[in-house]
């Protein structure tokens, strides 16, 4: 397996209370497959994104990727982790304002040493004509195809999208879901989408439901549908 | 209003900027007040003991002895005062110049212990008595005579205590004065006749007319060539502008700095303004909650600076009047300087926060609500910024640099303002160096310097024979001024002038120095019409050479043609330049003068300089660190989600440090590089302003040994500002960026 989640446990201290966000979750996905995580607010979606992408610590469990276990990873082995194998897409797309496109992408492939040229990723990703612009000339699903071209530019073996359509309309996030989709096949990257809307799930290979920090449900999906095709 | 409840939240929150902008409220009221007290109450107190104890206009030497005084002082309303003095050698090193009691003209003041009565009595210049651990009561021998140091004393011709009148150091080691009876040099004490003389009306050229034609001048010094004299007054023009000029560009940083920390305040708040007005709260409620900041801050930082700077203020008059000879009667402290440091802090900021709330106060309920003003508004410089050559970091410290013109301003200036204060400590020690080296130990090859009280006509003397006269010019307006005109023997071996390539100047010719050459602009082969300050005759002399000396306003000549102009008696002379000492007779000397004391009087002067050079240092230290750290607190704040970001693609930490805390190294070295011209440029104004009254011009050096340590100094407080804030980019959380709306 690509992806092992073996037993996951994550707690938070607030005070005096304890909030466990992920109680003994597990699960796994291949190399090359999309999964959607579905699950509503403080379901421990996030947390657990977090913790496979090297952001945060789990408190017990472990999880591995490419066969490589990540729980036991100092800070210094965590961030060449999050450098060298995975790539984040961002709710709110999150570019650096002050920089240009071109330059956002560059913020990634500058610290990669094998990366896409940074004109090919423009171009896979269709904003090739706005590389000279800044953020906040471009519309909401032109940042986030930026977003999704800096994950992409360092070949990265997991793409993470936190809610990567959440802020965008229906045409613009089903634009959105096809680039991913695009992204999946051509550069044949593991793709985890944590999401609320379950429609999403259509063109996922894995779903999963969480509440309440467990695995509510775990399905493979034998008809992944392409992005055109889903509705909400 | 409840909302001002956040304000001390909130500066709690945002430690640094505001502290550092009252630690710099603080140090600019501190010096407004420590620098216009000290010079209000020095040039009160000069002028009372230049009035009430009747300072001299002039002093003369002349050949034969002044019988009728009263009958002089009537016929010229002036005031006119016969005194001796005799140079004792108190030791190996060190001259006691006795001075007879004072009654009409030049009256002493008494600063400790008791006035003179009996003939063995002797008051002593404090400073003098200080090197020499001479205390009160003591006795001292002088003249096979012993005397009790009844008091300290400071007299008005000798507020700044040198040797001859054309000194520029003194050197309480080497030379101070005492006053005694006038009765003791009526017997056993060989001594000089000199008088003093204080004009009620200006019959100046009939009065010296009369001296010349009947009892022959032998030295005459005004008061404005007495640097005895006049040195405290170049000092307090000095003082005058650094009163000024300092506080406020402090001020001025400071609102520069305000301006960038509430600009980025009401950033961070647009949403809750546009709450409040949907509130119902008014502009002016808003405006006067955020003019609260700036209040706080100006009231804090003006008491704490008025209250270091009115504690601070007497040590400092103190120390400046020890340091010249000056009594001081009463100190006041000027309310008016008071409330002005307390106050201008707010006159500076409450405007500077009014224009920076101004702004806000523009957008409408609804843009703020929406957070319009707050997003990233993309510059005209920085859409046309073409980086594609630079490296990814390059480019980002670039844009980091342009994105925020305030703060790249106010760390521009910053960073030139401490280099300043720190390059005009070195540039003006550097320059007297310079100055002592280039006249003392280039210009002049002499041990020793005999001035005589009479014309000398010996030839046998072992040394080199020189005179000297003071004169004026006749065309020009600054002609109240004198400068000496010497006459050298042919064999003058003891002076070395050279031209501006560095050639030595033949001295059989006429030549003037530089600063003579500057004050009257004057060039080689310009006729010079001068006049003699002893008897108003005037005559034209072609000038020769212009000496690259920077060491007084003088002229030279040979010997022959001066004493064929002057009118002297041919073959006679006043001076003698020796490299051994000479047996001379006290009763024909004016004065001695030993070389070695006036470079040990120099050291002895840098002393105190060299400390003021680290109190300087460490103010410029201050305010950079200050600066630095502000602003690169402001980077990172306002990096905080780009950091994150940055974390979260795996950046690792010394490339963060690199990116963020290195984007002001240019800035830095701008700020650093921009100073040195700007030092160069005020100091010449500067010294031009101090020397204007005195026969000097200080030239402006600054070696790059000492550009280098500033240069080291600042990058020393560049990289300790950014280690400080080292901290600051480790405990950015990646969890900002996840939770954080960045476009």
């Amino acid at each position: 397996m690509f992806l092992e989640v073996n037993n996951l446990v994550k707690k938070y201290q607030t005070g005096k209370v304890t909030f466990q966000a992920l109680k003994n979750t597990s699960f796994t996905m291949e190399q090359g497959q999309i999964g959607v995580i579905l699950g509503p607010s403080g379901s421990g979606k996030s947390t657990l994104l977090n913790i496979i992408g090297g952001i945060d610590y789990a408190d017990q469990g472990r999880v591995s990727v490419g066969g490589i276990e990540i729980t036991q990873m100092s800070d210094k082995q965590l961030t060449e982790y999050r450098r060298s194998s995975v790539g984040f897409v961002f709710q709110f797309y999150n570019l650096i304002p002050n920089l240009t496109v071109y330059e956002n992408i560059e913020v990634s492939s500058n610290i990669t040493k094998d990366s896409i040229k940074i004109d090919e990723m423009l171009e896979a990703v269709g904003m090739k004509e706005f590389r000279d612009r800044f953020p906040r000339e471009l519309s909401g699903g032109q940042q986030q195809r930026v977003s999704i071209a800096r994950a992409l530019i360092k070949k990265p073996k997991l793409l993470f999208c936190d809610e990567p359509t959440g802020a965008l309309d229906y045409n613009t996030s089903k634009e959105i879901l096809k680039l991913l989709q695009e992204v999946n096949r051509k550069y044949h990257t593991t793709i985890l989408i944590i999401t609320h809307n379950n429609a999403i799930a259509g063109i996922a290979h894995r779903k999963l439901r969480l509440r309440s920090g467990e695995i509510v449900e775990d399905m493979l999906n034998e008809n992944v549908v392409s992005a055109e095709r889903i509705e909400w | 209003m409840i909302i001002n409840k956040k304000i001390i939240r909130n500066i709690k929150e945002q430690k640094v900027p505001y502290i550092g902008s009252i630690v710099l409220i603080a140090l600019s009221s501190m010096l407004f007040i420590v620098f216009n007290i000290m010079g209000t109450n020095v040039t009160k107190n000069l002028a009372e003991f230049k009035e009430d104890y009747v300072q001299e206009d002039a002093s003369f030497v002349v050949q034969s002895p002044l019988k009728n005084i009263s009958e002089l002082e009537s016929k010229y309303n002036l005031i006119l005062e016969e005194r001796n003095s005799a140079d004792y050698a108190y030791d190996k090193k060190s001259t006691l110049r006795v001075l007879s009691k004072t009654k009409k003209v030049n009256q002493y003041v008494v600063l400790n212990g008791e006035d003179i009565k009996n003939n063995d009595e002797i008051l002593i210049d404090p400073e003098f008595a200080k090197a020499h651990r001479i205390k009160l009561k003591q006795k001292i021998k002088l003249f096979q005579r012993s005397y009790t140091v009844i008091g300290f004393v400071s007299t008005p011709d000798y507020i700044y205590p040198l040797k001859t009148e054309g000194d520029m150091m003194k050197n309480p080691s080497t030379f101070g004065i005492a006053v005694v009876n006038s009765q003791n040099f009526k017997t056993g004490i060989e001594n000089s006749t000199f008088y003093s003389v204080k004009y009620k009306e200006d019959k100046t050229d009939a009065f010296k007319k009369e001296m010349q034609q009947n009892h022959t001048i032998i030295q005459w010094t005004d008061r404005q060539d007495n640097m005895r004299m006049t040195f405290i007054e170049g000092d307090l023009k000095g003082v005058e502008p650094m009163g000024k000029i300092m506080p406020v560009t402090i001020l001025f940083i400071t609102c520069i700095l305000v301006s960038v920390v509430f600009g980025r305040l009401l950033k961070q708040e647009f949403s809750q303004l546009g709450v409040l007005y949907a509130l119902g709260y008014r502009k002016m409620e808003i405006r006067m909650h955020y003019l609260t900041y700036s209040i706080y801050i100006s009231l804090l930082g003006g008491l704490l600076g008025t209250l270091a700077g009115c504690v601070a203020a007497k040590p400092f008059i103190t120390y400046v009047t020890t340091f010249y000879s000056l009594p001081i009667f009463e100190i006041q402290f000027d309310i008016k300087y008071i409330l002005i440091a307390f106050l201008l802090p707010m006159a500076f900021l409450i405007p500077t926060t009014m224009i920076v709330i101004g702004k806000a106060m523009r957008l409408s309920p609804l843009q703020l609500l929406r957070g319009e003003g707050s997003k990233t508004k993309i510059g005209f410089l920085e859409k046309k910024l073409k980086l594609q050559r630079f490296r990814f970091i390059t480019k980002f410290q670039i844009r980091e640099v342009v994105r925020n013109t305030r703060r790249t301003i106010l760390l521009v200036i910053g960073v030139t303002f401490a280099s300043s204060l720190l390059l005009v400590g070195f540039s003006t020690k550097d320059s007297m160096d310079y100055l002592v080296n280039n006249s003392f130990n280039d210009v002049y090859h002499y041990n020793y310097q005999y001035v005589f009280n009479s014309f000398q006509t010996e030839q046998e003397m072992n040394g080199a024979t020189a005179s000297f006269a003071p004169f004026t010019s006749v065309d020009n307006e600054k002609s109240e001024n004198s400068f000496l005109l010497y006459g050298l023997s042919k064999d003058s071996w003891f002076i070395k002038l050279k031209d501006p390539l560095g050639k030595e100047i033949d001295l059989n010719q006429v030549i003037i120095t530089k600063p003579l050459a500057e004050k009257y602009d004057l060039q080689e082969g310009d006729t010079f019409h001068i006049k003699s300050k002893l008897d108003a005759k005037d005559f034209s002399i072609k000038i020769d050479k212009v000496a690259e000396s920077y060491m007084g306003e003088s002229a030279y000549m040979p010997l022959e043609m001066f004493n064929k102009l002057c009118g002297y008696p041919e073959g006679s002379y006043l001076q003698i330049y020796s490299n051994q000492k000479l047996n001379i007779e006290p009763g024909k000397l004016l004065y001695e003068i030993n070389k070695e004391d006036i470079i040990d009087g120099y050291q002895q002067i840098m002393k105190p300089f060299q400390s003021l050079i680290g109190v300087i240092g460490v103010i410029a230290f201050i305010i950079g660190l200050i600066i630095i750290y502000v602003v690169t607190t402001l980077i990172i704040e306002e990096n905080k989600s780009s950091v994150s970001l940055l974390k979260i693609l795996g950046y690792r930490k010394k490339e963060l440090f690199s990116m963020i805390l290195n984007a002001n190294t240019s800035l830095v070295v701008l700020g650093y590089l921009l100073s040195i011209p700007l030092v160069l440029y005020s100091l010449d104004i500067f010294f031009k302003i101090m020397t204007e009254e005195m026969s000097m011009s200080i030239p402006v050096k600054l070696h790059y040994i000492y550009l280098l340590i500033g240069f080291v100094f600042i990058i020393v407080t560049y990289e300790m500002a950014k280690f400080l804030n080292r901290k600051k980019i480790q405990r950015i959380s990646m969890a900002d960026s996840l939770k954080n709306r960045m476009e």
